[in-house]
C-alpha cells in the first residue's frame, strides 16, 4: 500500500477522516498543484540562475555544497519549529524554494538522506525517548488496568500525521521529483509513516503494551464499562493505516476474543440456564460484530475480522460445550416447547455442524418419552390419543424451531418406529380400536373434515407400525360389527377410511375389507328380492321384518358356531330364508352366527311400552318368560330352553338383569350371575325413553374375542413363516440353518422382526410334518 | 307382559356345499380354500361340478381341459366332463 503511486498524497489529515476520504482529497488537490509547480518553475529559472553563479567563484560543486548547507539549516530549522510544533520562523515560500533549488542542482539525494535522518531522529527522541518508551517500560514492569498506552500513541499519532503534512508541504518539490521517479524511496508521508511504525509500533516494548492497552480497551468495551469507544476507532485505524493490521493487530485480537468467551463460556455453560446461555451466545454475536464495523476498516477487512470474530465466539461458547448445552437442557426446552430457544439452538448447531449432535439427543428424547406412552398397560386405554398428541408437539417444533430439518424429522420418524415396535402388537390394536371408535356410531360431536384430519393423523403412527396384520385382524373385526350391528357413523367415513388405508398398505391389504363391504350390498340387493318371494310369508306371519346379512366366509373374521335354541316360529323364518338363497345360489350351504344377530323388540311393561334393541341371545331368554309371567326361572331353566353355553348365557343374563337397564330382576341380587340364580321380569321397569338400546355388550369386545384374535395373528404368522420356510427350502434344496434364518428374517421384513426363536420352532414343526430333514449337524435338505 | 320381535338382523355365511373338509381332484387345495393362483376364495373363485359328480375349483379345471392330453375328459373318472346342471 506504501509503495505504489495512488496512495501517494495525503493520506492522513489531522481530523482523522477516512482514507478513501483522505484519497479523494488529494486526488483533487494533485492537479492543481502540478499546474502552479510548472507556472511559477519556469519563471523562476531565469531569475535565480545568475544570481547563484555570480556570489562566488568558487567550483560549481563547492558553490553548491556551501548553498546546500547554508539551505538545509534554514530548513533544519525550520523542521525543528514544525516538530515542536510551532510555526517556522521563515516563510513556508521561502523553504519551498530552496527546496525546489536544491533538487534542481542535483543535491535531491543529499537532501532526502538528511530529511529522513532528521524524522528518525524527531521520532525516536521526542516521541520514543521522551515519552512512550518511558511509560511503556514502567507499564511493562507493573501492568495495570487503566493501561492508556493506546491513548496515548493515538496522540503521537495524531500530532505525528499533523507534522507530517506540513513536511510533506514543505519539501514537496522533493516529493514531486525525486521520490517520485526514484523506485528506491517512498514518498515523503509514506516513508514517516513506515518509520512511525517501524520505530514505535515494532518497537518490542511499545507495541507489546499498545496491543495489551487495546485489549483491555476492548475488554472494557465488553462489559460496557469503557467511557469512549472512539479511542478504539482512532488505534485500529492507525494500526490499519500502518499495514500492520493484519500482521500484528487481528491475531492478538482474535484471541484475545477467543480468551474473553473461553472465560465467559467456563463461567455460565453448567450452571447458566440453557436459554439464556442461547441469548448470551446471540447477543455477543450481534455484539461483536457491532464492534468490528466501528472499526472503520475497508469492506473485505470488516467482513474478514466480523466472520472470524463469530466463529471464535461460537467455537467456544457453542462447538466446545456442545454436548454439556445439549445434554443438559436439550430435553427440557424440548418438554417446555420453547420454540425459541430450540430455532436458536438448532440455528447455531446446524450454522456449526453440529446439528448431529441434536439429531442423536432428539431422537433418545422421541424413544424415551414414546417408549413411556406405550410400554404401560395401564395406559393402553389413552395411549393413542396421547402418542397423537406427542407427535403433533413434536411436529410444531420440527416445523417451527427446526425449520422442517430432514434430519430431524427423519430422526423422528425412525425414533417413532422404534419406540412403537418396542410394545408388541398393543399400539396396532390399540390404533384400530381408536380409529373404531372414530367411525362408529353415536360419535356425532365431530364434523366431517376433523373425522378426516384425525383419520389421517392416526394413519401417521399406523405408518411405524410394524406389526400390520394385528392391525387387520383388530380393524376387520371391528368393521365386521360396526357393518352388521349397523353401528357404523357414516357409509363415507368408513369408504374414505379404506381408502387411506389402500394409499397406505397397498391393494392386497384391503381386499378383504373391501369384500365385507361388497357382501353387505349383495345382501341389501339379496334381501329385497326375498321380500318378493313366498320365502317371506313365515317371517311376516311372525310378525318379524327378517334381515339377513349372507356373508362369504373367506372375507370376514371367524366366528363360532353357537347351538342356539330358537322358537319355532324363528327357526321356520330361518329355514325359509334358507331354502331361498340356495335355490338362487347353488352349490353353497349356510351357517348362521347368531353371535351377531340383533332384534328391535317391543315390550309390554306395566309401565309403558318400550322398543327394546337388543342381541339375538338376548331376545331369546326374554322371549321365554312371555310363557311364564310373573314366575321365575332358574339359570339351569334358561340354559336348557336356549342351548347357550355358560359363557354367553351368563353375559346375556349380565347385561339384561345386572346393567343399568334391567329387564329382568335377579334373585339374589348381584352383579354376578351364578347357577342357581333365579331371574324374573322386571314389571318395575321405566325409563324417560321409548327406544332403548340394550345391546351394547354385543359391541363390546370380550376378553376371549381379544385373546381369540391374537391367538388367530399368532397362527397367521406361524402359516406364513412356514409358508416362507418351505419357499426357501423349495430353491435351495439344502441349506445351511444359518442361511435359511436369514433368508427367513429377509423375506418377512415387513411384516415385523420375527423372534429366532419362532423360526425354530416353525423349522421344526415343518421337520414333524416331513416337509424337510436335518442332514448333518446344522444342514436341512427338503423332501419333496 | 308380552314381548314380540319387531325386526331381525340375522346374520349368516356361506360356504361351497361339497363335502366338508374335501380337497381339489387337481390341485389338493380344500374346496373352501383357493385354487393356486387365486388370492381369495368364495365369489373370487367357485367350484365346478360335472355330471359324473366330481367336483373341482372352476380355475383348476378350465386349465386342464386346455390342456391337449385332457381330450376334454374329467380327470378323475376319465368320462366327457360335463358341467352338470341342477
Amino acid at each position: 500500500m506504501l509503495s505504489n503511486f495512488p496512495s501517494r498524497g495525503l493520506p492522513l489529515s489531522l481530523d482523522s477522516a477516512t482514507l478513501t476520504k483522505s484519497s479523494r482529497l488529494a486526488a483533487a488537490q494533485r492537479p492543481k498543484r502540478q499546474k502552479q509547480l510548472l507556472g511559477s518553475g519556469g519563471a523562476r529559472r531565469l531569475t535565480l540562475t545568475p544570481s547563484s553563479n555570480s556570489s562566488s567563484v568558487a567550483s560549481p560543486d563547492a558553490l553548491s555544497d556551501s548553498y546546500f548547507n547554508s539551505t538545509w539549516k534554514s530548513l533544519n530549522l525550520a523542521l525543528n519549529n514544525v516538530f515542536s510544533d510551532q510555526s517556522p520562523d521563515a516563510s513556508f515560500e521561502a523553504l519551498y524554494r530552496g527546496v525546489e533549488n536544491l533538487c534542481r542542482v542535483d543535491k535531491a539525494r543529499s537532501l532526502w538522506e538528511n530529511l529522513k535522518m532528521r524524522m528518525a531522529h524527531h521520532i525516536s527522541v521526542d516521541f520514543v525517548k521522551n515519552s512512550l518508551l518511558p511509560a511503556a517500560t514502567a507499564l511493562a514492569s507493573t501492568p495495570s488496568t487503566d493501561n492508556d498506552m493506546a491513548d496515548r500513541i493515538v496522540d503521537v499519532w495524531g500530532k505525528w500525521t499533523a507534522q507530517l503534512k506540513i513536511v510533506q508541504h514543505m519539501f514537496f518539490y522533493l516529493d514531486r521529483s525525486y521520490l517520485l521517479s526514484s523506485s528506491a524511496d517512498l514518498s515523503i508521508v509514506d516513508t514517516g509513516l513506515q518509520m512511525f511504525c517501524k520505530l514505535i509500533i515494532e518497537n518490542e516494548v511499545i507495541g507489546s503494551q499498545l496491543m495489551a492497552s487495546l485489549m483491555l480497551y476492548f475488554e472494557r468495551n465488553r462489559s460496557h464499562t469503557l467511557a469512549d469507544s472512539h479511542a478504539i476507532s482512532s488505534a485500529v485505524e492507525m494500526i490499519s493505516t500502518l499495514d500492520v493490521y493484519r500482521t500484528i493487530f487481528h491475531p492478538q485480537f482474535v484471541e484475545a476474543t477467543r480468551l474473553h468467551y473461553r472465560k465467559l463460556a467456563d463461567a455460565n455453560a453448567d450452571s447458566m440456564p440453557i436459554p439464556e446461555y442461547l441469548n448470551l451466545t446471540l447477543d455477543s454475536l450481534a455484539f461483536e460484530s457491532e464492534q468490528a464495523t466501528q472499526f472503520l476498516l475497508n469492506h473485505s477487512t470488516r467482513s474478514n475480522t466480523i466472520a472470524s470474530v463469530k466463529a471464535v465466539v461460537k467455537a467456544e461458547m457453542i462447538q466446545s460445550r456442545a454436548k454439556t448445552l445439549v445434554s443438559r437442557g436439550f430435553d427440557a426446552l424440548l418438554d417446555a416447547e420453547d420454540i425459541t430457544s430450540l430455532s436458536n439452538m438448532y440455528t447455531l448447531f446446524s450454522q456449526l455442524s453440529q446439528d448431529k449432535l441434536l439429531v442423536a439427543a432428539f431422537a433418545e428424547y422421541i424413544k424415551r418419552e414414546g417408549l413411556g406412552l406405550v410400554i404401560d398397560p395401564a395406559n393402553d386405554a389413552s395411549m393413542v390419543s396421547s402418542l397423537l398428541g406427542f407427535k403433533r408437539k413434536l411436529d410444531v417444533i420440527i416445523d417451527s424451531a427446526f425449520s422442517g430439518d430432514d434430519n430431524l424429522s427423519n430422526a423422528m420418524r425412525e425414533s417413532f418406529a422404534l419406540f412403537i415396535n418396542k410394545r408388541h402388537n398393543v399400539p396396532a390394536e390399540m390404533i384400530a380400536k381408536y380409529i373404531d371408535e372414530l367411525l362408529r356410531a353415536g360419535n356425532k360431536q365431530m364434523d366431517d373434515a376433523e373425522l378426516e384430519a384425525r383419520m389421517a393423523s392416526v394413519l401417521v403412527l399406523f405408518r411405524f407400525i410394524q406389526g400390520k396384520d394385528v392391525f387387520e385382524a383388530f380393524y376387520k373385526r371391528d368393521l365386521a360389527k360396526r357393518l352388521l350391528l349397523n353401528r357404523s357413523a357414516s357409509d363415507d367415513a368408513e369408504r374414505s377410511m379404506l381408502t387411506l388405508l389402500k394409499d397406505e398398505c397397498g391393494n392386497s391389504f384391503t381386499q378383504k375389507l373391501e369384500g365385507m363391504f361388497k357382501d353387505t350390498e349383495i345382501s341389501k340387493d339379496f334381501m329385497a328380492s326375498f321380500k318378493n318371494s313366498k320365502y317371506s310369508a313365515a317371517a311376516r306371519e311372525a310378525g318379524i321384518d327378517l334381515y339377513v346379512n349372507a356373508l362369504s366366509q373367506a372375507f370376514w373374521p371367524s366366528y363360532p358356531d353357537t347351538a342356539l335354541a330358537l322358537p319355532r316360529e324363528m327357526s321356520s323364518a330361518l329355514e325359509n330364508f334358507e331354502a331361498f338363497y340356495l335355490s338362487k345360489q347353488s352349490g353353497r350351504k349356510i351357517s348362521w352366527r347368531h353371535v351377531l344377530g340383533h332384534c328391535v323388540v317391543r315390550a309390554s311393561f306395566p309401565r309403558g311400552k318400550k322398543e327394546l334393541s337388543m342381541s339375538l341371545f338376548q331376545t331369546v331368554v326374554l322371549l321365554l318368560f312371555n310363557d311364564v309371567t310373573n314366575e321365575s326361572l332358574t339359570y339351569e331353566q334358561i340354559k336348557k330352553a336356549t342351548n347357550l353355553d355358560d359363557a354367553d348365557l351368563t353375559r346375556t343374563l349380565q347385561s339384561l338383569a345386572c346393567g343399568k337397564l334391567r329387564v329382568l330382576t335377579k334373585e339374589p341380587r348381584g352383579k354376578d350371575v351364578n347357577p342357581g340364580d333365579r331371574f324374573t321380569i322386571n314389571l318395575k321397569f321405566e325409563d324417560k325413553a321409548y327406544r332403548l338400546r340394550i345391546n351394547q355388550v354385543q359391541l363390546r369386545e370380550t376378553p376371549e374375542e381379544n385373546k381369540q384374535v391374537h391367538e388367530m395373528v399368532k397362527r397367521d404368522r406361524e402359516y406364513e413363516i412356514q409358508g416362507v420356510i418351505v419357499r426357501i427350502m423349495k430353491t435351495h434344496k439344502t441349506v445351511k440353518h444359518v442361511e435359511l434364518v436369514r433368508q427367513t428374517i429377509e423375506m418377512t421384513k415387513e411384516r415385523g422382526t420375527l423372534d429366532l426363536a419362532d423360526i425354530k420352532k416353525n423349522i421344526e414343526k415343518l421337520i414333524n410334518k416331513d416337509y424337510m430333514e436335518r442332514q448333518g449337524a446344522d444342514t436341512y435338505v427338503y423332501l419333496s | 307382559m308380552k314381548v314380540t320381535i319387531d325386526r331381525w338382523n340375522a346374520v349368516s355365511t356361506w360356504h361351497w356345499n361339497h363335502g366338508q373338509d374335501e380337497v381339489c381332484g387337481i390341485c389338493r387345495v380344500a374346496f373352501d380354500g383357493t385354487c393356486p393362483t387365486c388370492k381369495y376364495p368364495g365369489d373370487d373363485c367357485p367350484l365346478i361340478i360335472g355330471e359324473c359328480k366330481h367336483a373341482f375349483h372352476m380355475h383348476c379345471l378350465l386349465k386342464w381341459l386346455t390342456t391337449d392330453s385332457s381330450k376334454g375328459l374329467c380327470p378323475m373318472c376319465r368320462r366327457r366332463f360335463k358341467t352338470a346342471t341342477d
